[in-house]
C-alpha cells in the first residue's frame, strides 16, 4: 500500500544498521532520537538487522566440497620397483604419470615424481600427505617431495592439508606459494602467471614480495610485472573442473589460452583481438566447434579453421 | 586515543551514564528487560580483565547493544519466521546436504549481486562487513572519499536486502 513510504524507512534503517556496524560509530543518543521518533522505526531496523545476519551468515558458509573429479581416474594402478628411481628423470615421468596417487611409493628425499596431462585430459591425484591436486589439460606438476610441488606448466587446483609446521609449498617458474590451509588454483601459461583461493590463505612469494591471498583473491602476474590482485568469486575458483571457465575483465588471448588446455584444441587469437575484455562464463560442454562459436559471438569477434587449430580475428579486420 | 579508562572506570562511567543508557535501551525496544540488560553489563564489565577503553561511553552503548541482541535473538529465535532460513545459513550438516547446496547457490548469488555493482562496491563492502574495518580506514586503504564509502555500503547492502526478499520469496 504505502510502498514508497515503506522503502525509504528501510533504506534509513539500513543506514543505522550500516553506521551502528562501525567500531567508531558514537551517535548513540542521534539513534535513540530515530527510534524514539516513530514506533515503525524500531520495527524497521530490527528486520533490516536480521536481514543483514542472514545475509553475512552466507558469507561464514564454509567452502564448497572439491570432490567433484569431472574425468574418471584411469585405473592404472602401475606400482613402479624402487630400481626404478636410477632411470633418467623423463623415463620416470613417462612412467609414472599415469599412478593415482602415490602413497604406496617411497618417498625419498630427492625423489621427484611427474605427473602429466594431454591438452583436454582431466586427472585427480591424492598425494602421500592427504593432499589432493586437479590438473587440467596440458599440464606437467612434478612432486619433489611429498609437501613440494612444481608446475612446470597448466593449471591445476590444489586441496592442502594444512600443516604450519610443514606448510606446502607449490614452485612455479621462480615464483614460489606457500600454502595456509587451503583449496587454491594455480595456472601458468604463455599469458603469465594466475592464482585464485577458495579456501584459507595463500601466501605468494613468502620469501620475497610475501602478498598473502585470502578466500576470493585472485592473483595475476603478467611478463616481469608486478602481481596484481583482483577479487573473484570462491565458488569459482576450480571451477573448470565442472565444465565452467568463469571470467572478469579477463584477456581474450587468456581465454583462449584455457580453451585450448581444457578442450585439447588448439585456439589462438588475431592481431588486434588479444586484448579484447571479457566478462563472463563460458561453458565448455558440447564441442569445441560450438564452445568457440560462443566465444566469437560474445567477444564480437570471428572464429574460423586454422590449420588443425581454430583462430579468432576481428570480424571486419582478416580477410574473407 | 581519548580518555582511558580500567574497568572499575568503567562501572562508574555505568552509573553516571545510567539515565542514557536506560533511555536507549527503552527506544531500542528492551521494554521491561532494560534494567536487566544494565545489570548484565554491569557484570559483563566487572567480569572483564581491566583493560583500557578508548571512549568508554561509546563502548558501554555498543555492549548494551550487544547485551540486549543475545537476549531478544535467544528469546524470539525459537518461533522466528527467519529461523528456517537462518538455520539454512548457519548449518553444518554434511556438505552434501541439500540446504547446504541452496545456501551455496545463495553465497553465489549474494557474491555475484555484489560483483555486478562493481569491484569497488563488493571490496568496500567486504572490508567493512566481513572484515570489519572502520569505514575511514576503507576510505584511506583506497584511497576514496569517506561519503564514496558510504554510498557503496548502502548499494551493497540494499542489493542484498532485495536479493534476500527474492530468496523468502522462493
Amino acid at each position: 500500500m504505502n510502498g514508497q513510504v515503506s522503502d525509504i524507512l528501510a533504506e534509513d534503517a539500513r543506514g543505522w544498521v550500516i553506521r551502528l556496524q562501525d567500531s567508531a560509530f558514537a551517535d548513540w543518543d542521534g539513534f535513540a532520537d530515530w527510534l524514539e521518533r516513530d514506533p515503525a522505526h524500531l520495527a524497521a531496523y530490527n528486520a533490516a538487522l536480521e536481514t543483514d545476519e542472514a545475509m553475512a551468515g552466507l558469507f561464514s558458509l564454509p567452502p564448497a566440497p572439491v570432490t567433484v573429479p569431472v574425468v574418471e581416474p584411469e585405473p592404472v594402478t602401475a606400482r613402479p620397483s624402487r630400481r626404478l628411481f636410477l632411470i633418467s628423470g623423463g623415463a620416470i615421468a613417462a612412467a609414472v604419470a599415469g599412478v593415482i596417487g602415490w602413497a604406496s611409493l617411497d618417498s625419498g628425499p630427492g625423489m621427484r615424481i611427474e605427473y602429466a596431462t594431454r591438452a583436454g585430459e582431466r586427472r585427480e591425484v591424492a598425494l602421500a600427505d592427504g593432499s589432493k591436486m586437479v590438473l587440467n589439460g596440458a599440464t606437467r606438476v612434478a612432486m619433489l617431495d611429498k609437501r613440494h610441488a612444481e608446475l612446470i606448466e597448466g593449471e591445476a587446483l590444489f586441496t592442502v592439508r594444512h600443516d604450519a609446521a610443514d606448510p606446502f609449498i607449490v614452485r612455479t617458474g621462480d615464483v614460489t606459494l606457500e600454502d595456509a590451509g587451503t583449496v587454491f588454483n594455480v595456472v601458468r601459461d604463455a599469458t603469465g602467471l594466475r592464482v585464485s583461493v577458495a579456501e584459507g590463505a595463500v601466501i605468494y612469494q613468502p620469501q620475497a614480495d610475501a602478498v598473502r591471498l585470502t578466500p576470493g583473491d585472485a592473483l595475476s602476474v603478467a611478463g616481469g610485472a608486478k602481481p596484481e590482485v583482483t577479487r573473484t568469486v570462491t565458488t569459482d575458483v576450480g571451477s573448470w573442473r565442472g565444465g565452467q571457465l568463469v571470467y572478469r575483465n579477463a584477456t581474450l588471448e587468456r581465454v583462449a589460452a584455457d580453451v585450448s588446455r581444457n578442450l585439447g584444441v588448439r585456439l589462438r587469437v588475431g592481431k588486434g583481438t588479444e586484448d579484447i575484455p571479457f566478462t563472463g562464463t563460458i561453458s565448455t560442454q558440447g564441442g569445441p566447434g560450438a564452445v568457440i562459436e560462443r566465444i566469437a559471438a560474445l567477444t564480437g569477434t570471428r572464429a574460423t579453421r586454422a590449420g588443425n587449430g581454430w583462430m579468432l580475428d576481428t570480424i571486419d579486420g582478416a580477410p574473407r | 586515543m581519548t580518555s582511558l579508562a580500567s574497568t572499575s572506570g568503567l562501572q562508574r562511567v555505568l552509573e553516571s551514564e545510567r539515565p542514557r543508557l536506560l533511555r536507549f535501551l527503552a527506544a531500542r525496544g528492551a521494554g521491561d528487560d532494560a534494567e536487566d540488560v544494565l545489570q548484565d553489563l554491569w557484570h559483563k564489565i566487572s567480569g572483564a580483565e581491566a583493560r583500557p577503553v578508548a571512549d568508554p561511553v561509546s563502548y558501554l552503548f555498543r555492549a548494551a547493544e550487544n547485551v540486549l541482541r543475545d537476549r531478544q535473538r535467544a528469546s524470539l529465535s525459537r518461533d522466528r519466521r527467519q529461523h528456517e532460513w537462518q538455520d539454512l545459513a548457519n548449518s553444518d550438516d554434511s556438505p552434501q546436504g541439500e540446504r547446504v547446496l541452496i545456501a551455496r547457490q545463495r553465497l553465489r548469488e549474494a557474491e555475484q549481486t555484489l560483483l555486478a555493482l562493481g569491484p569497488r562496491v563488493d571490496q568496500v563492502f567486504r572490508r567493512y562487513r566481513l572484515d570489519g574495518l572502520g569505514q575511514a580506514a576503507i576510505a584511506r586503504e583506497l584511497g576514496i572519499s569517506l561519503s564514496s564509502v558510504e554510498k557503496d555500503l548502502q548499494k551493497a547492502y540494499r542489493a542484498l536486502a532485495q536479493l534476500k526478499d527474492k530468496f523468502d520469496a522462493e
